[in-house]
């Protein structure tokens, strides 16, 4: 991950430039997205998301992608399968469309979801765990 | 304060349309396609046609450029690939190879 500091074109001193970066709602990316750092979507990506960190879909942002992340917040939409290496939370303004892998997940009162829930879950012996 | 930005870890394949200023840290492969400002900042890498009311080069930008307001090429940065723009501007230390169509 890139951590020098550099300045910008207006001369602002860019601490972290991969910080704060943002997809505004007047945004749309259709293709395939990956990379490094925490993410926000206000706007649209259709196609495919990758992240190494934190992905936040804001209240009016729609993923339309299969989405692989290390953690995510849904306050927007998302349309495709999320896998999560830590935890999926789908807050009361969020929906989800798709299946959801992750260590945690927590669905809010109010949140729509349709789709699969696969957390790593110990069954007991009688349901075929050890 | 931009609206939309594209950070240093970033790698984006495909297409971006906006409405809003964009503000490129990381990369992306494909096109570009805004209503407003493009800022292809410093350390930046972008390999795409960019269509944008305004664009300024500070980093690496393989792809033809048109531009309804001005271009720049700021000191350190490189652009290869053809500008249409009303305004074009190629600071001192600015890399450039292409065609330029001023319109006039």
């Amino acid at each position: 991950m890139k951590q020098e500091t550099r300045r910008d074109l207006g001369g602002r001193l860019v601490e972290r430039p991969e910080a704060g970066q943002r997809i505004g709602k007047g945004t749309r990316i259709v293709g395939r997205v990956t990379g490094d750092g925490d993410l926000t979507v206000e706007g649209r990506i259709e196609g495919e998301l990758g992240l190494r960190g934190r992905l936040v879909v804001a209240p009016g942002g729609l993923v339309a992608a299969p989405v692989s992340v290390e953690s995510v917040v849904v306050e927007g939409t998302i349309e495709g399968d999320v896998e999560a290496r830590d935890s999926v939370q789908l807050r009361a303004s969020g929906a989800v469309q798709g299946s959801i892998r992750a260590q945690r997940f927590a669905l809010e009162d109010g949140a729509r979801f349709t789709g699969r829930i696969d957390m790593d879950v110990e069954l007991p012996a009688e349901l075929g765990g050890q | 304060m931009a609206s939309t930005v594209i950070g240093a870890g970033i790698v984006i394949e495909g297409e971006v349309e906006s409405d809003e200023a964009l503000v490129i840290h990381g990369t992306i492969r494909g096109k570009i396609d805004s209503k407003e400002s493009v800022a292809v900042e410093q350390g930046s890498t972008v390999e795409a046609d960019v269509s944008a009311r305004e664009v300024t080069v500070g980093g690496n930008l393989t792809g033809n450029v048109t531009a309804e307001g001005r271009v720049v090429i700021a000191t350190g940065a490189r652009l290869i690939g053809d500008v249409k723009a009303a305004r074009f501007t190629i600071q001192d230390g600015a890399q450039f190879k292409g065609h330029v169509d001023m319109d006039v």
